[in-house]
């Protein structure tokens, strides 16, 4: 009996025992991670829809210009071989009213902490991997990634015109746009906000207006411009110029502050 | 904060851990009021003195009854001596006797009458009955001869002076104070055979008997390993596949780091195609399993590849002989057929088993139908001894693959479901495994033994299985995308191999030194064919194929170990290993040139490697007091590489890994209870990962574990049992993981945790198993059994963290005469859980806008299902 007294445990020490063991299977774990879930607001926000283009003042009644969705990458390519992954991304659509210069609201950016080193994005047409083709988002402009509307006055007289302009990826799978430049940042955590900056000026002050309004001066018809029948050349020389780096948009990471 | 709280909630667990001692330290040293050892068998040299042969207690006469002179023989006035050799079931009857020295036909067929009708009380080990043999001599002489000189029972024979032979221990025991009538039955001897545990290279290194793996219900060999300290398994893809296995801080995925073997025959498998290293247990049926040892570190030098977080030997046998019918049915349609033979009067190491199952499963795609069987025969005797081993299994299963958790908690696809979407619904599994083996052992009359195994074995393996939905594009055909990712993975594998070791006798230089030492050699090669497509259902159509090859690869494996006490209170075990491995690839889509690139060549990559990997292992051991023994384990080991992997002329970069661990194994109460303690740590040089765009393993980098394990085993009274074990680790990163092109600049963060490993894993097991009453002629006995795992909140990718999970199993059976009913509860409390967690980035078309940011995925466990038994018993 006496051995058996003085092998038995102190109910103290089970007490402390069953205690701790008790606070230690709610812990996860001691640790830092490497990666941390975030979630910042996305803005849009543009240079205004009045604007000179030589001697044709360009006047935007409509313009509104769909962007996403946006997957910002820490690779070198935001291809989808390189960049399968995001690091972090706005996947959803959203329309920016590009004649408003203020920031808009556009949604939320959600991903990981880590380095983003380039991005890829459509603006509201896609090519997903499950789509047999190109197909614009349900929340596209008038069903087109960009829907402009306006006047151009010039030593001519003034004309309408009407653009509706397509974006498309090239091949199934691909974002339409991707670039590397003027996206590298830091996110380290949730007190972020990003803007991306459109710039319609830059985009049509490539545009020739008075070749555009040859014939069209003066009358009540818009000129039309789109991907299918009308002004093509036009059409893919916006496109070109909102897919280069001397048009496409900017992407600007700012801290909200505590 | 968090951080603080952690480590100070950690400290106060592992102080009581330490205080633990405390007790161990008051522990009075040995004395002869201690309980005894009673009737242990005799120790050999290489037995611990804490891990004894398990305590065993022969069988004794209850009944017996004399043998009468032949009437024919009356008129001839003979005298004669009869040797039989007869088998005591479990319930103390004679079932089999077999005349090992006649006396004539008709003294024969008499001694067998009489013995046929004797009864015993069984032999036990640990309290639990089990089939032994006893040699009982008669001898016939006519009244009025003088007494017999063996009447009297005679002093039993000494106890070899030499180790006997593992695996087997026969004990010649005293005869029992019932003695046998004086005319028939003078003595006998008893020949109990059991197997020797090994010697425990560690505190962690546990031998879990089947006492303990069937207190608690389990469906699967693979699922005994549930009840092993610090082990978590889960079968998340079905029943042709292997399972998935925690262990110790180590994400195990289907084997990678854990040597699992049956026997001689290793179950890992080198270069597979799922995973390296993938180790399918699904082949084993758990009624055969005797034991099983669970080695957690690398302390052993017979420990080969794949040992990193450790290994786990199953031990095959049946206790129970004669014939039994089992047939399970219950939840989702399942059925499952046992069929045992176990021939009486052979030793447990002979048995023929098959198993048919299948079922419905829990949720969509589930269904499987699998078949087994399995057999062993024991031939030899004396010096000289041998197992034949043979398996064949094959199985298929319905794969639901895994969910994204937002669409679970969205409702867009069901918990059990899988996703309505035909390269889901495509999704199965297939394996097959055929297996031989000769064990061979030689026990010289010095004691030194010779062993030599020689194996082959056949897989196949073909999975089908879609993990990230619509995300994968041809690199043959880059104009081919979106037609699902349905990965197909294709493996064959033939290897054989052999093991040969020789132990000396024990040798005694001084007379405080003694000990044996041993050499050992293993050798596996493998003929391995793989191939990797993607596939487009339903009509599985190739729309890209990612890998073909072909592989050579060998295996040399060299140890040296030595055992050596010195004085009775220290003991030194080890020694060192060396591995050479081989490999000559075949990759025939190697050097792959992509559509963008003009062909300046014919794809294909043959190239050859090898390398050498070795380490040293040692375990010492002191025992001051005779109830505790402490001791200290350093061993390094390693995992071979995925040989598609491997370029020209590498030398083979094997994962190294360093075990380090210190405790204490304290027996008090007669042994009706053990407390193992242990803290230790692990250093990986190169840890792997699952993959799910690829399907397979890839690197992480270098990764160490640190924590500590308790583990109680008590069986206070001789019909209960219950064991628990606690096992904390903290597992990290040491070092960013290797760059890729998809990720150049990996996230790190010093001291960051590895995912998806729970830090806690707690596992109770509790089992009674006692006569409840008479019936008729017969005996009611009833067993009842629960098991109980649970897992702190694991951590996840990107500061997520599972939830933590609770699983309840309750078994209860009867069994009277030769019939026997029983029912399981398994997930008793329906909790509904994630079985494996994982991250990625999937489209399934769940979302108008696909995201590609990764996300916690689950494969569902199995929710509350209830099986039911019906056994028979011949």
């Amino acid at each position: 009996m006496d051995t058996l007294h003085r092998q038995s445990l102190s109910p103290r020490a089970v007490a402390a025992a069953a205690v701790a063991l008790a606070g230690l299977t709610l812990a996860p774990g001691c640790g830092p991670a490497a990666q941390t879930p975030v979630s910042y607001p996305l803005y849009g926000e543009s240079t205004g829809g009045v604007f000179m283009v030589g001697d044709w003042q360009v006047t935007l009644d409509v313009a509104r210009v769909g962007i996403g969705p946006i997957y910002f990458c820490s690779t070198a390519g935001a291809s989808a071989e390189l960049c399968p992954t995001s690091l972090n991304e706005f996947a959803d659509v959203a329309v920016i009213d590009a004649r408003d210069p203020t920031p808009q609201r556009l949604g939320e950016v959600n991903g990981v902490t880590g380095e983003i080193r380039s991005v890829g994005y459509d603006l509201a047409y896609t090519w997903f991997p499950r789509q047999a083709e190109p197909t614009a988002a349900p929340m596209a402009p008038e069903g087109h990634s960009a829907h402009f509307e306006g006047q151009a006055t010039g030593p001519e007289g003034s004309f309408r015109f009407i653009a509706d302009v397509d974006v498309v990826p090239r091949y199934a799978g691909l974002r339409a746009i991707r670039q590397v430049t003027g996206v590298d940042t830091r996110v380290t955590d949730s007190a972020l906000r990003l803007d991306i900056r459109l710039d319609p000026q830059s985009w049509w002050k490539v545009i020739d207006f008075s070749a555009l309004g040859e014939g069209n001066v003066g009358t009540s018809l818009p000129v039309l411009i789109d991907r299918t029948d009308h002004n093509i050349v036009v059409h893919d020389t916006l496109v070109a110029r909102i897919t280069t780096a001397a048009g496409a948009p900017t992407f600007l990471w700012s801290p909200t502050g505590p | 904060m968090k951080n603080s709280l952690c480590y100070a909630v950690l400290a106060a667990f592992l102080l009581p851990g330490l205080t633990g001692g405390e007790a161990a330290a008051q522990a009075p040293p040995a004395s002869p009021q201690d309980p005894p050892q009673a009737q242990a068998p005799p120790e050999g040299p290489t037995q611990s003195p804490d891990q004894p042969a398990p305590e065993v207690t022969p069988p004794a006469v209850l009944e017996s009854v004399k043998a009468i002179y032949p009437a024919d023989e009356l008129g001839k006035h003979m005298e004669a001596s009869v040797l039989l050799l007869a088998t005591i079931e479990v319930d103390g009857s004679v079932s089999a006797v077999s005349v090992l020295e006649s006396g004539g036909d008709s003294f024969d067929r008499a001694a067998i009458a009489a013995l046929k009708q004797w009864r015993f009380t069984p032999a036990k080990r640990r309290g639990v009955p089990f089939v032994s043999q006893v040699r009982v001599p008669f001898r016939f002489a006519l009244a009025g001869h003088p007494p017999e000189p063996a009447a009297k029972p005679e002093t039993p024979p000494p106890p070899p002076a030499a180790p006997p032979p593992d695996p087997h221990i026969e004990t010649d025991k005293p005869p029992p104070a019932e003695e046998p009538p004086a005319e028939a039955a003078q003595r006998y001897e008893s020949t109990v055979r059991t197997r020797r545990p090994p010697p425990p290279r560690a505190t962690s290194d546990f031998v879990i008997d089947r006492t303990v793996l069937t207190a608690a219900p389990h469906q699967s060999a693979g699922d005994l390993l549930s009840s092993a300290p610090g082990v978590y398994i889960a079968r998340p893809e079905g029943d042709a596949v292997a399972h998935q296995v925690y262990l110790r801080g180590f994400d195990a995925e289907h084997g990678q780091d854990i040597e699992f073997t049956v026997g001689p025959v290793p179950i890992n498998q080198p270069a597979h195609i799922h995973g390296q290293g993938y180790a399918d247990l699904n082949f084993v049926i758990p009624e055969v399993v005797r034991s099983l040892r669970v080695t957690e570190g690398v302390y052993d030098p017979r420990q080969g590849d794949f040992a990193v977080a450790g290994s786990v030997d199953f031990d095959l046998g049946v206790a129970e002989r004669g014939f039994q019918l089992h047939s399970d049915f219950g939840s989702f349609g399942t059925f499952r057929q046992l069929v045992l033979w176990a021939p009486r009067g052979q030793p447990e190491e002979t048995f023929g088993a098959v198993s048919i199952r299948r079922s419905s499963g829990f949720g969509q795609n589930r269904g499987s139908l699998s078949g087994g069987a399995i057999g062993q025969y024991a031939f030899g005797s004396g010096d000289t001894r041998g197992v034949v081993h043979v398996a064949a299994y094959g199985g298929r299963a319905g794969l639901a693959g895994v969910l994204r958790l937002d669409d679970v908690q969205a409702g867009r696809v069901g918990f059990y479901d899988s996703y309505p979407d035909p390269t889901a619904t495509a999704q199965s599994a297939l394996s097959t495994r055929a297996q031989l083996a000769v064990n061979v052992e030689h026990r010289a009359q010095n004691g030194a033994r010779t062993t030599f195994a020689v194996w082959f074995l056949f897989t196949t393996f073909r999975l089908r299985e879609n993990f990230t939905g619509y995300t994968q594009r041809s690199r043959q055909r880059p104009d081919f995308i979106g037609r699902g990712d349905l990965i197909e993975q294709e493996h064959r594998d033939i290897a054989l191999g052999a093991r040969f070791a020789q132990r000396t006798r024990r040798l005694e230089p001084t007379p405080w030194l003694s000990g044996t030492f041993e050499t050992g050699f293993s050798f596996r090669t493998d003929f391995i064919d793989q191939a990797q497509n993607l596939l487009q259902a339903p009509q599985n159509e190739t729309w890209d194929r990612r890998v073909d090859a072909s592989i050579r690869g060998a295996d040399i494996g060299l140890y040296a170990d030595g055992d050596f006490r010195f004085t009775k209170y220290f003991r030194l075990r080890g020694g060192f290993r060396a591995d050479v491995l081989y490999y000559d690839i075949d990759d025939r889509l190697g050097n792959f040139t992509p559509s963008s690139e003009q062909e300046n060549h014919i794809i294909g990559f043959r190239r050859t490697a090898l390398g050498v990997a070795w380490g040293p292992r040692f375990t010492a051991e002191a025992e001051p007091v005779r109830a505790l023994t402490l001791t200290a384990s350093y061993g390094e080991g390693y995992r071979s590489p995925q040989p598609r992997q491997l370029e020209e002329g590498e030398n083979a970069p094997f994962a190294k890994v360093r075990s380090l661990e210190g405790g204490f194994r304290l027996r008090l109460y007669g042994d009706h209870l053990t407390l193992h303690g242990a803290v230790y740590a692990t250093l990986l040089s190169r840890d792997l990962a699952f993959d799910p765009q690829e399907g397979r393993l890839e690197q992480i980098g270098p990764t160490r574990r640190v924590g500590g394990v308790a583990y109680l085993v008590a069986r206070p009274l001789h019909w209960i049992l219950a064991s628990l074990s606690v096992t904390y680790v903290h597992a990290t990163l040491t070092a960013p993981p290797p760059a890729t092109v998809e990720n150049p600049l990996p996230a790190f963060a010093p001291g960051q945790l590895l995912p998806y490993v729970p830090p806690v894993v707690i596992r109770a097991d509790v089992g009674v198993n006692r006569r409840i009453t008479q019936l008729g002629k017969h005996e009611l006995e009833g067993r009842a059994g629960l098991g109980f795992t649970f897992l702190s909140p694991r951590p996840l990718p990107y500061g997520q963290q599972a939830a933590p999970v609770s699983l309840l199993d309750l078994s209860a059976a009867l069994r009277w005469w030769f019939i026997e009913l029983g029912l399981q509860v398994f997930n008793v409390v329906n909790t509904r859980y994630a079985a494996v967690p994982y991250s990625f980035a999937s489209d399934w078309g769940t979302r108008p806008v696909p995201s590609l940011l990764p996300v916690q995925h689950i494969s569902a466990g199995p929710p509350r299902s209830v099986m039911g038994t019906v056994g028979f018993h011949f």
